[in-house]
């Protein structure tokens, strides 16, 4: 089971109709609307530890000025907590 | 109660630790990630290692099935000793090695050990003596007149438990009598397949003479079927059964008839109240419950757990008891004193390694919708 966290319902629907449009298959992984940034910061680092989805948690969140700011300052926290170095890929 | 726990060379479980461990604790993973062993790891250390219990547990997983069917066939005993089953890698360590150790993570002193020590019988002028033998190098040669003991270390105190030369028919027969030392604190333990009834028997008489106690059973079975009256055993102490009593009504109806649910309830309220000032295991805490159900019975564990003194180890595979779980030690403003664990295997390292999650973690991921188990 892999598992993909996203910021809104909204988000939801678009990737899920990229998906679709695309012709990519999506039935191993759950898109989880969790409403917003904070909240799947929140539950990120344990929700890796648990190891339930064992391949791959992807997490799309919105690029906004706000969030620039403090991705680092959640990285290294999420790093901290996972015991883990994390990457940080730019797009 | 036990604030930690750690775990060496005990079945699946190489080393092992939980950092803090609460009141009520639920513990789940996937099949064979050591949720039984973490139970049976705590059993025998409440009961320090005591023959009965070592040799309950290898009964109850079918692990002494290759000896018995030798001595039944009257072959030569060929197979090893299924007490080998406790160590890890279901091997039987080398003399005074790799000890099964078991207690607090932060306290190693008060920690149990369990390991294989040789001794000698050496022939003295007062007659002969049975000695430990300290230098493993000297027996080289003499193997034969060596025997190979399971030994208990607690605290300063040697205790042989099992001889691995002997007779095993022999080793266990004995097993009904125990002595003092055999109990650290009070321990029951609710398997999955339910106590057979002549535990359930004892248990209940235990409870049958405190009439408040009692009452805390009729109530809890009430839980499930609100017209319950009270529940009586009949028949003597090898075959009895237990029969609910209906209030306004001349029911008398055997209780193994009302299915695995009220069954499985009765077992849990019967080990809580003889757990008292100890601890209460559960495997497969869902066992026939259906999930309106599983939130009151938590209700009845956490109130009866907090007058009692009983900590409560609890698996599961089943969402809704993680969620009933939640629900309750929120009512009850308990989730301090609540902690769920989840087993998760390490696949490279055959390594078994703890998630703690305090309850507010655990609403927060669940309340996301993300799979906890």
């Amino acid at each position: 089971m892999n598992i993909l966290l996203v910021e809104g319902i909204n988000d939801k629907y678009v990737i899920q109709k990229l998906l679709k449009r695309r012709k990519i298959e999506f039935d191993n992984f759950d898109i989880l609307n969790c409403e917003n940034v904070n909240k799947i910061f929140n539950v990120l680092p344990e929700t890796i530890q648990l190891k339930t989805y064992e391949e791959v948690i992807g997490v799309i969140v919105d690029a906004d000025e706000d969030i620039s700011d403090r991705w680092e300052s959640y990285m290294a926290c999420l790093a901290r907590k996972i015991k883990r170095q994390v990457y940080l890929l730019n797009g | 109660m036990l604030k930690s726990l750690y775990i060496q060379n005990y079945r699946i479980f190489k080393e092992f630790s939980i950092e803090n461990l609460s009141r009520i604790n639920l513990i789940v993973g996937k099949n064979n990630s050591g949720k039984s062993c973490l139970l049976e790891a705590l059993y025998i250390y409440a009961q320090n290692a005591s023959q009965s219990v070592l040799h309950s547990i290898i009964r109850n997983r079918g692990e002494e099935w290759e000896v018995m069917r030798q001595y039944r066939n009257n072959q030569q005993i060929e197979a090893e000793s299924p007490f080998r089953h406790l160590f890890y890698g279901y091997k039987l360590p080398i003399i005074g090695a790799e000890p099964i150790e078991i207690g607090p993570l932060h306290n190693p002193e008060e920690r149990i050990k369990l390991r294989v020590t040789a001794y000698q019988t050496i022939a003295t002028d007062e007659g002969s003596t049975f000695t430990k033998v300290d230098n493993i190098e000297l027996i080289k040669d003499e193997l034969d007149e060596v025997e190979l003991v399971i030994e208990l270390e607690n605290k300063d105190f040697f205790k042989r438990l099992i001889y691995l030369n002997r007779d095993y028919r022999r080793q266990i027969r004995p097993l009904a009598r125990t002595d003092s030392s055999d109990i650290k604190f009070n321990v029951q333990f609710i398997p999955s397949s339910h106590f057979d009834s002549r535990q359930a028997s004892n248990l209940w008489d235990n409870i049958n003479i405190h009439p408040k106690l009692r009452n805390e059973v009729f109530k809890g079975l009430r839980l499930i079927d609100e017209r319950i009256q009270e529940i009586v055993k009949v028949g003597d102490s090898r075959d009895s059964t237990f029969i609910l009593i209906y209030r306004d009504s001349e029911d008398r109806l055997p209780l193994n008839s009302m299915g695995d649910g009220i069954t499985h309830l009765f077992h849990i309220i019967l080990g809580l109240v003889n757990a008292r000032g100890g601890i209460l295991l559960i495997d497969e805490f869902e066992n026939g419950l259906h999930y309106e159900v599983q939130q009151k019975i938590w209700e009845l564990i956490y109130d009866l757990s907090d007058l009692l003194a009983v900590q409560v180890f609890a698996t599961t595979h089943s969402r809704d008891t993680i969620s009933a779980l939640k629900q309750v030690a929120y009512m009850k403003s308990s989730e301090n004193e609540t902690k769920f664990i989840k087993l998760k295997a390490i696949p490279n390292k055959e390594m078994i390694k703890p998630v703690e999650l305090t309850l507010e973690k655990l609403k927060l991921i669940i309340e996301q919708g993300i799979e906890v188990r």
